[in-house]
């Protein structure tokens, strides 16, 4: 069973540690006072009193020796009987020292019993001397044994005061011993406090490191890997794992679902790398901040050369009005879709595109940036011009076609009738192309119907507009003439211009143009009416011999 | 030199000596000083010059006892009695012979050599010699 199965039981044990160490320091503190106790019993309870006795008995033997002197001297008897009473103190104490110098004093115990007996013998015969001394009056008759009794005195009070003397050594002793004792297991408990300490905060530290902060150390790096995208590898399950363990397992549950149900950047950026589309992200100081491959193949921009520079970069400068206001709209949250605009590339090439920009905004509702979305249509531009030019213009010369043309004759028309305008429509066919043609073949006729062409363009104003309306007819739309004198002005250079003869494929021909001039007036109200005033003016002038001109009514010359 | 016997020497506002030292008549000294015959007396100097060893001898003569304690020793003879008491107590020595009677003094004193002791001058015999106390 795994006892560090929890956070709580990590911490318990942490602190258990902490606490044993504890224990231990103080258990030795009890065995080192346990250890002083003991010697400073036995110093109470054997030296201590050992000391005491040695120290009463030498001062009540001195007191008995004065009390002898003091009677020998004075001849009391009653100061003999007083030093003979203590006798009855200093015997005991010294029974009681011989008795407590058997307690592990081997070698002042034989000293003691020595003094003991020493001690006995001489009270036995100064009680006896002493006495009878007095009681003779004479201390002399008794010299010889007095003078015994006094050397013994004397070598008993040496005694005495050497055994108090070994006593006071052996409690000073004592007491040095229990001083450098009490000084080593001061040193002996600090260093085991300081073990015990170092060895409580270097385990705690070790199983806190393991067992929390390694584990948290790996959800942190599993939570930043996620944060860049990578891949997190399933924690080791163990059983009854804890509650971090427990959080690394949800950790790692919450990123698989996460994967399962959102899309991955990577395959993100893959759709945005691949998709034909251009897209470029703004920054909300409309910087760019990062853009697709598209984009860059289509501006020939590297990537490096796009990033942290501004939208405008991309831009033409001709729509700069239009794009820094289309921009600053977006800041306030404007959308465009599918605008054409001009993006303009490393070459400075423009490139049509169809653009629509939308800004991002963070959940909290900050603006991150604007998604720039733009698709080439190049191709479709020229498509379109092509389909457009062929739908309004001659292919073979150029000139607008009858379609472009009756457009612009309806305009005019209508221009002339509401501001009084007048203006001149001329129908032109030529006299002798049909032969030329026949003669040197459609390419031939072609090279000529073009040359036709520029001449008529030569001779009228760029405000005017020539028209090839099919085959060999043409028309010209003269917009604001004075008068008619202006359009017989212009029919007679083309039938001078006209006059010049074509080389046509190295031989020259003269090829006619007969020409029906209509002229507005309030009447005619209709393109369809001018067109077919001037187309009879024409046939009339080709009725004629052709290579002439001819008003639509003898009124508008 | 002022050589006194101790009957002349006792000047100076002290009582007329009646006592003079002797020693064996056999002994070399011929003068002694006040000092040293204190110290001789006291047990405090035990040999001669020649190296002999003191024997002191004490006259309870009273004629001459409370005089010589006085003069010579420079205490009382009651002081001098408990001195030598006190001395045998403490097993300092052995207290000195002591006679009652200058003829018994006399006697003792030729018969030892290194003896010495006081006695009155008129009980000197040839067997003892009178030494001389130099203040």
């Amino acid at each position: 069973m795994n006892i560090l199965c929890n956070i709580r039981c990590k911490i318990w044990a942490c602190g258990s540690v902490a606490l044993l160490s504890y224990l231990a320091a103080t258990l030795a503190t009890t065995w080192v006072n346990s250890e002083t106790t003991s010697f400073i019993t036995h110093t109470q309870r054997i030296d201590l009193p050992l000391f005491s006795k040695g120290v009463l008995a030498y001062n009540l033997f001195n007191a008995q020796s004065q009390e002898y002197e003091n009677g020998l001297l004075a001849g009391e008897q009653g100061e003999v009987h007083q030093a003979n009473l203590l006798h009855s103190q200093i015997a005991p104490l010294l029974d009681g020292l011989v008795q407590l110098g058997d307690v592990n004093h081997n070698d002042l115990r034989p000293r003691i019993l020595s003094l003991r007996d020493e001690y006995n013998n001489y009270f036995v015969m100064a009680s006896q001397y002493y006495l009878e001394a007095v009681q003779q009056i004479d201390i002399f008759a008794f010299r010889n044994e007095i003078h015994q009794l006094g050397k013994l005195q004397a070598s008993l009070t040496n005694d005495f005061k050497e055994v108090a003397g070994s006593l006071e050594e052996m409690i000073n002793e004592d007491l040095e011993k229990n001083k450098q004792r009490i000084d080593y297991h001061t040193r002996l408990l600090t260093i085991v406090f300081i073990m015990s300490l170092l060895i409580a905060v270097l385990v705690a530290n070790w199983l806190a490191n393991r067992e929390i902060i390694v584990p948290l150390g790996k959800i942190k790096m599993m939570i930043d890997d996620f944060g860049r995208g990578r891949t997190i590898e399933k924690p080791q399950s163990s059983r009854g794992g804890d509650e971090i363990q427990g959080l690394a397992r949800s950790f790692w549950q919450m990123t698989y679902d996460l994967q399962l149900i959102t899309v991955s950047r990577n395959y993100v950026d893959n759709i945005i790398n691949n998709m034909s589309d251009s897209l470029i992200i703004l920054n909300s100081d409309l910087t760019i901040k990062t853009a697709n491959h598209a984009t860059l193949s289509l501006l020939h921009f590297s990537e490096e050369e796009l990033e942290g520079r501004s939208f405008r970069t991309i831009f033409s400068h001709q729509e700069k009005a239009l794009v820094d206001s289309l921009f600053y709209g977006f800041l306030e949250g404007k959308v465009v879709a599918n605008i054409e605009a001009l993006y303009i590339g490393y070459d400075e090439l423009p490139v049509p595109v169809f653009f629509s920009a939308s800004p991002l905004y963070l959940p909290d509702g900050t603006l991150q940036g604007i998604s720039c979305m733009a698709r080439d249509i190049s191709e479709l531009k020229k498509q379109r011009d092509n389909l457009e030019f062929l739908a309004n213009f001659d292919k073979l010369t150029g000139l607008p076609n009858s379609n472009l043309f009756f457009d612009r004759l309806t305009v005019t028309v209508t221009e002339a009738r509401r501001y009084g305008h007048r203006f001149a429509l001329l129908y032109l066919d030529l006299d002798n192309f049909k032969p030329l043609n026949d003669k040197y073949g459609h390419g031939a006729g072609d090279c000529a119907l073009q040359e036709v062409a520029r001449r008529l363009k030569e001779t009228v104003r760029d405000s005017d507009t020539v028209s090839r309306l099919g085959g060999d007819e043409f028309a010209i739309l003269l917009s604001r003439i004075q008068d008619a004198g202006e359009a017989t002005m212009v029919a007679t250079k083309i039938l001078d211009i006209m006059g010049k003869p074509f080389l046509i494929q190295g031989n020259q021909s003269i090829l006619g143009i007969s020409i029906g001039i209509c002229l507005s007036s309030p009447w005619i109200t209709s393109a369809d009416d001018l067109i077919k005033n001037a187309d009879m003016a024409m046939y009339a002038a080709k009725a004629q011999g052709g290579n002439r001109f001819i008003f639509s009514s003898p009124d508008q010359v | 030199m002022a050589l006194w016997l101790f009957a002349v020497g006792a000047g100076g506002g002290e009582p007329p000596g009646n006592f003079v030292l002797v020693v064996n008549a056999g002994n070399d000294v011929t003068t002694i000083s006040r000092k040293d015959a204190e110290l001789i007396f006291l047990n405090k100097q035990r040999s001669w010059p020649d190296g002999k060893n003191i024997s002191v001898v004490i006259n309870e003569n009273p004629k001459i006892y409370d005089s010589f304690s006085h003069i010579v020793l420079r205490r009382s003879s009651q002081q001098f009695l408990v001195f030598r008491k006190r001395m045998l107590f403490r097993g300092q020595g052995i207290p000195p012979p002591t006679f009652k009677t200058d003829k018994d003094v006399v006697a003792f004193v030729g018969e030892h050599v290194g003896s010495i002791s006081y006695v009155s001058p008129d009980a000197v015999t040839l067997a003892v010699k009178v030494v001389s106390i130099l203040q």
